[in-house]
């Protein structure tokens, strides 16, 4: 009997709703646990909901903009956590690529739905914030989510396809790069080139504030286009390596 | 270190082709280079003329790795439709395709279970079954009995047999010589990452095999034995080990049956296959 067969592109669209699945029974749940925790530690520190309700609007918004940043960075660390290292730690390569698929374009499907995956989370969040708090839906929260996963997730996915401890590595790289344009944003000559070379992660806190409209200033399209295109630049590179480093070891 | 080494081999299409060599002879490295995830570091791999990996996102291939690595959580069924998915089976024929295999595996009691509650065995099944879902020019089956009982060792060879296509490969590598013997039509024996020999286990060509021992068993007594192969030496009660090539084996047993001989068994001392095996890797 011969089974007919698909096109390439039509077998990983029709594979896409068991990669949402993954997502959703793995990465989804733990991201809302732990930004509900966090919330509800804002929340107690803030003095209880009650309080929290009350607080005026601007507050509120800058309040929002922390948790925002803290989305954007778990939601994007537990969903690129491991999105090519583990494959290869635990061979599940070894079935998933004797399928006629590219590795590149099944890892690339992998980060777009875990990217959808990370906004449908966002908008539980944000349905649990309009209860507790008060509503906030502006698809502008949503654009900032889905700006911060492309640069953040866009490193992870460089590191995942590089080598196995991509976690503690994207944590590390963050950290380099918060500390480093902390103390050496004034720098100049190849401190200056160096420094440009990291993830411009100290434009983070400018667009959330710009999102939640805190900054008094128009859109940051600069900032955008620096952090977007970093996270992009990084993502190719991931698919580079991808291509390049051979998943067996002799 | 080099895992293999100075190999040159060409399979023919519509053949089942073994691959034996004793543990780190480099077969794994070989299959890993075949489905292309491994490149060499020097020479050339080709399927079809194709690079291994290009060949693999065009076609695919049918392969049981020997390690079964499956995310625990999927169950069974979704195992199937997965790879199913990935592998190009239409949507249509999906479904069929699926019962097909758990059939022809007996893996429908499972069907629901979760990858990590699944025995050796049937692990083994799924690895075999997601390997058979679609109809695959090339099939590679890397130590496919491993972890099988008997009954299931014996149904594989069937299933392999009923795999056999015009224009279809087939690729074992196994440890289990006697399997090789029984399905492949010629066998490769490797070692420390170098082919020895290739051997057609029942063909009569050049690898195939010349003098041999055998064992004759007789009804009760008969001098016809000695006379017709002077140098049989007694294995037993009424059993004979001769060792001969096949028309001389052949014109002896004709000559023994004109002689009145009731002849109850004849069998291969030891296998063909794990002769040239031993002399390959120096055992």
């Amino acid at each position: 009997m011969t089974a007919p067969v698909d096109n390439r592109r039509a077998r990983l669209a029709r594979y896409a709703p068991w990669i949402a699945r993954d997502y959703l029974m793995n990465q989804g749940p733990s991201t809302l646990i732990v930004l509900l925790l966090v919330g509800f530690l804002a929340m107690q520190g803030a003095g209880g909901p009650e309080q929290f309700r009350q607080l005026p609007e601007q507050i509120a918004a800058r309040v929002m903009s922390a948790l925002l940043g803290t989305l954007a960075f778990l939601g994007t660390f537990f969903a690129t956590n491991g999105i090519i290292a583990n494959d290869r730690k635990f061979s599940f390569y070894r079935f998933l690529f004797s399928k006629p698929v590219s590795p590149l374009a099944y890892y690339a499907t992998v980060f777009a739905v875990y990217g959808a995956g990370l906004l449908v989370v966002t908008g539980a969040l944000l349905g649990i914030w309009a209860l507790v708090v008060r509503p906030m839906f502006e698809p502008s929260l949503f654009a900032a989510v889905a700006l911060m996963y492309v640069a953040y997730g866009g490193i992870g996915f460089l590191l995942s396809a590089a080598w196995r401890f991509d976690w503690l590595s994207l944590i590390t790289v963050i950290l380099v790069a918060n500390v480093s344009w902390d103390l050496g944003r004034d720098s100049s000559g190849l401190g200056y080139w160096l420094l440009h070379l990291l993830p411009p992660v100290h434009k983070t806190d400018e667009v959330y504030a710009a999102v939640l409209g805190v900054s008094g200033q128009g859109v940051p399209w600069g900032d955008i286009a620096w952090l977007g295109g970093y996270g992009l630049a990084c993502f190719a590179a991931g698919l580079f390596v991808l291509r390049h480093r051979a998943f067996a070891s002799s | 270190m080099r895992a293999v080494d100075d190999f040159t081999l060409e399979i023919a299409e519509s053949e089942v082709f073994g691959l034996a060599g004793p543990n780190g002879a480099g077969k794994s490295t070989l299959i890993s280079l075949l489905l292309g995830y491994l490149e060499p570091t020097n020479g050339w791999v080709r399927i079809a003329g194709m690079r291994p990996r290009a060949f693999v996102e065009r076609h695919g291939i049918g392969y049981l790795s020997e390690l079964i690595a499956i995310p625990p959580r999927w169950t069974l069924e979704h195992t199937l439709t997965r790879y199913g998915i990935l592998a190009g089976v239409r949507a249509s024929e999906l479904a069929s395709r699926i019962e097909a295999v758990i059939s022809l595996l007996g893996l429908d009691e499972h069907r629901g279970k979760r990858v990590k509650q699944l025995s050796k065995g049937n692990l083994q099944r799924l690895g075999l079954a997601q390997s058979l879902l679609r109809e695959e020019r090339v099939i590679i089956l890397d130590e496919p009995t491993h972890g099988l009982d008997p009954v299931w060792t014996q149904r594989f060879r069937d299933v392999v047999q009923a795999l056999r296509r015009p224009g279809r490969v087939i690729f074992i590598a196994s440890h289990n010589l006697d399997e090789l013997q029984r399905l492949a039509d010629r066998v490769a024996i490797i070692d420390h990452g170098r082919l020895q020999r290739v051997v057609e286990p029942r063909g009569s060509g050049a690898g195939s095999i010349g003098a041999f021992s055998y064992v004759i068993s007789l009804a009760g007594e008969h001098g016809a034995m000695v006379d017709v192969f002077p140098n049989a030496r007694a294995a037993g009660e009424h059993e004979f080990e001769i060792t001969c090539d096949l028309a001389a084996l052949n014109a002896g047993v004709r000559a023994l049956i004109d002689r009145g001989a009731l002849i109850t068994s004849l069998r291969p001392s030891h296998s063909l296959l794990e002769r040239h095996f031993r002399e390959a890797v120096g055992e």
